[in-house]
């Protein structure tokens, strides 16, 4: 796939983030002076709901067509991965505007989507690769496609969160009104539904890799970095919920957590390769 | 006897009272990390003989801890049981999980010292820190975790259904840890290595000695009836590589033969280049092709008789013979070819105006051997034998970027030394015959019992064979012994307790965010 697909792809989401962008800057002008009308704000906000969209369709173009020059699946390197996460995080990112009206989420998903293709036009793929026989599995699609989504729920709720802290520091009674006018469910608890939602999916795909470790190497767990890091990211957004559903932790010091498990997301999906190791023979969870 | 039944009514009934002497719940941390000390010790204790004295005296010391666990065991109950344990607990394994990242695995003290330093390595050996998840203290931390899982479960009126999403999550983890704890126990893994006709009623171990012994005895008969490799096809083509000194570092670009059929620029250099002859393998007998690589030019095709300039010197040199097969006549006192098969070809070049003895001086240049017998002041050239029946060759053309004309040329033969060309800013051009990776590899076996056969399987990657309490996986293979297989053998009895956990652990999940919301709490 040509540079111009990733070129193509990057305008669309650069648009979309833009527009999101200004919408709520309009919406925030609009709320500070009191503005009840929201012909303007609502206006754009829309059209970047609708650029998202249609970036979220170019996005599952592109996957397309890449799944159709390579005759198999392109999740395998960084440079596939890094056009599946914008494509899941447009997903979820959609569905969360669509049901509870999380306009704010629009630039956001579109900026992390965007940074997504970047990278990957600045690493492309120097050539197609083969996927190895452990890989030729009826496994792959799945574990890999939930990782992916899991990872774009908690993208999401890291951005909600990062949303709510950021709203946090101008909150005025007049302000949480209005913003409960706009959004029915506050940042923080979309926050905290997109993690639930990420997490579920997380679970899911870590014992869907523990069935195919059992399948394809005979182990079902391996102690291998990539694993280590999904079970501590696990484990982080397990004390995040712990301390949020049966600790009553809320506010601030729960964004900030959120906030801080969001880093072992990132570390598992790009950190690998910084893990020094005794064996020099290679990982098939560490891209190439 | 009262003793007891009161601490299982404290396990079994929620407790609402006041704890009759407190015990701190504040400093979590330190606790836990006391009782990882105390099992880094125990397993020093256990590992070192001498130190036995030491594991008495933790013993003595245990005990009268014990004591005053005893006292407060309400207290204990009740924090062991709460989400603030859970999160220290569950934070503690994460940072535990990750150290055993950011050391190596099974690495050697040689590897840690190179890397580490002494001082570091040593501490590391102390504390168990590149056997992590083997060592006591992490086992530990997750025996503890279970306790706490089966405390916490213990203690909730299981009978409501707003509990199950509880019970099942919490439940589903203590039993993932009980089976992973059978399956490590009770379990073995090991490895079968056949040939290809060969049988085989025994496994060896990864953990050999001790009661497992070096191999283990099957009830039944393996025999490797056929093995085949599919590979994906190869692909001649040319790989730009930033290099440092010459030597290859990072690969920039790919270019496939097809298309450098057509002027093709290269990244990071003002380089175009292309095909202008192409030579394949093509397995008939054809006149081999002698080329010529200096220092810092590209490599160069020469013929016998011919008489050419060192690039980038003011020498030349001629090439005076060609020794398809090299060897040193003693009687005659010369070299001399022992075939027409340039099994190891040599060329023989000398340097117009140098002499040595009153003769011009010559240089043997060897194809499979290069520097081979050189000596200071020699020639600085590296020679290859292009036998064109066996690999591909291509005669590149180059040119600058804005020109229309090549001002460049070079003969490239695929693989190896020959088969590169260095260009300016540190880079290199390769021309390489990349060898088709493996797509599949397939051991086709049977199973005897009394001499008879009672299954026959394909075993593949992502499908084993599963026989008498055995998984048998294709594990590896040999690229010079197309007849070998090597099976990965387990048997692991507490892997459907593992699985039983997992799916547990999903419907707790699953139940905890989006049923238990919509169940009508009592009242």
């Amino acid at each position: 796939m040509g540079a111009e697909w990733l070129a193509a792809g990057m305008g669309v989401y650069a648009l979309a983030a833009l527009a999101g962008l200004a919408g709520e800057v309009l919406a925030l002008l609009a709320l500070f002076r009191g503005d009840q009308k929201r012909t303007l704000h609502g206006a754009v906000r829309r059209a970047a709901y609708w650029l998202l969209l249609a970036a979220f369709a170019f996005n599952a173009l592109m996957i397309g067509s890449l799944w159709y020059q390579l005759g198999r699946p392109p999740f395998k390197t960084l440079y596939e991965t890094m056009l599946l996460y914008p494509f899941c995080i447009a997903l979820v990112s959609i569905v969360l505007v669509r049901l509870h009206r999380l306009w704010p989420l629009v630039p956001f998903a579109a900026l992390g989507a965007l940074l997504c293709l970047v990278y990957a036009w600045r690493k492309p793929d120097l050539e197609l690769v083969v996927m190895p026989p452990a890989l030729q599995s009826a496994w792959f699609v799945p574990h890999v496609v939930t990782y992916f989504i899991s990872y774009a729920g908690l993208f999401v709720g890291f951005a909600l969160a990062f949303l709510a802290l950021l709203f946090s520091f101008f909150e005025t009674e007049a302000v949480r009104k209005a913003l409960a006018a706009e959004m029915p469910l506050p940042l923080e608890d979309a926050a905290h539904k997109a993690v639930m939602f990420g997490f579920a999916a997380l679970t899911l795909g870590l014992a869907m890799g523990a069935a195919w470790g059992k399948a394809a190497w005979g182990d079902y767990w391996q102690w291998d970095p990539k694993e280590n890091w999904a079970f501590i990211t696990w484990l982080a957004y397990l004390s995040y919920l712990h301390l949020r559903l049966a600790g009553s932790w809320r506010g601030k010091r729960a964004l900030w957590v959120n906030l801080a498990c969001f880093a072992a997301v990132i570390f598992t999906y790009l950190g690998m390769n910084l893990l020094p190791k005794a064996v020099s023979s290679g990982s098939l969870h560490v891209y190439q | 006897m009262a003793g007891l039944v009161s601490t299982a009514s404290l396990v079994l009934v929620p407790s609402t009272a006041k704890p009759a002497r407190p015990w701190p719940t504040g400093r979590l941390f330190p606790r836990i990390l006391g009782l990882v000390a105390f099992l880094i010790l125990a397993q020093h204790g256990v590992d070192d003989e001498w130190r036995a004295g030491l594991v008495a005296g933790m013993a003595v010391l245990a005990s009268l801890g014990a004591w005053g666990l005893w006292r407060a065991r309400r207290t204990i109950l009740d924090t062991l049981t709460s989400s603030r344990f859970a999160v220290a607990l569950l934070t503690t394994l994460a940072g535990a999980t990750a150290l055993g990242t950011f050391v190596p695995q099974q690495a050697t003290d040689e590897f840690l010292e190179k890397h580490f330093g002494l001082f570091a390595t040593d501490w590391i050996d102390r504390l168990f820190l590149a056997e992590v998840f083997r060592s006591f203290w992490f086992g530990g931390l997750l025996g503890l975790l279970v306790l706490c899982l089966l405390l916490a479960i213990a203690r909730r009126p299981f009978w409501r259904v707003a509990q199950w999403g509880f019970l099942l999550g919490h439940g589903g983890m203590a039993v993932v840890i009980i089976g992973a704890a059978i399956g490590s126990h009770y379990g073995v893994q090991g490895m079968m290595s056949l040939h290809k006709g060969e049988r085989r009623d025994f496994m060896v171990p990864d953990e050999g000695g001790g009661d497992k012994g070096p191999r283990i005895q099957l009830d039944f008969v393996l025999r490797l009836d056929e093995f085949d490799v599919e590979k994906y096809p190869d692909e001649l083509r040319f790989a730009l590589y930033q290099a440092k000194r010459g030597v290859p570092q990072q690969l920039v670009q790919v270019i496939k033969l097809e298309q450098a059929k057509e002027w093709t620029a290269l990244q990071k250099s003002d380089l175009s280049f292309r095909v202008h002859e192409y030579a394949p393998a093509t397995g008939a007998s054809r006149p081999v092709r002698h080329i010529i690589t200096a220092e810092g030019a590209l490599p160069f095709e020469v013929q016998v008789g011919q008489t050419y300039n060192v690039p980038g010197t003011t020498r030349s040199f001629k090439v005076v013979e060609f020794l398809p097969s090299f060897i040193y006549d003693i009687e005659k006192k010369r070299a001399a070819s022992a075939s027409n098969d340039p099994q190891n070809p040599a060329l023989l070049v000398e340097e117009p105006g140098t002499t040595t003895g009153g003769a011009p001086h010559k240089q043997t240049l060897f194809a499979k051997m290069p520097g081979h017998g050189q000596k200071e002041g020699d020639l600085p050239l590296k020679y290859t034998c292009l036998n064109p029946s066996r690999v591909a060759s291509v005669t590149l053309e180059t040119r600058k970027r804005g020109e229309s004309e090549a001002s460049g040329e070079a003969t490239l033969t695929a693989g190896g030394e020959s088969g590169r060309c260095r260009l300016p800013g540190d880079l290199v051009l390769a021309f390489e015959n990349r060898i088709g990776e493996p797509k599949s590899y397939r051991s086709q076996v049977s199973v005897l019992e009394g001499g008879q056969v009672v299954k026959t399987a394909a075993v593949a990657v992502n499908a084993p064979l599963s026989y008498g309490g055995y998984e048998f996986y294709q594990a590896g293979w040999k690229n010079d012994d197309l007849k070998y297989s090597g099976l990965r053998v387990v048997h692991d009895p507490g892997l459907g307790v593992v699985y039983a956990g997992m799916v547990l652990i999903s419907l707790g999940v699953l139940f905890v965010f989006y049923v238990r919301p919509r169940v009508a709490r009592p009242g």
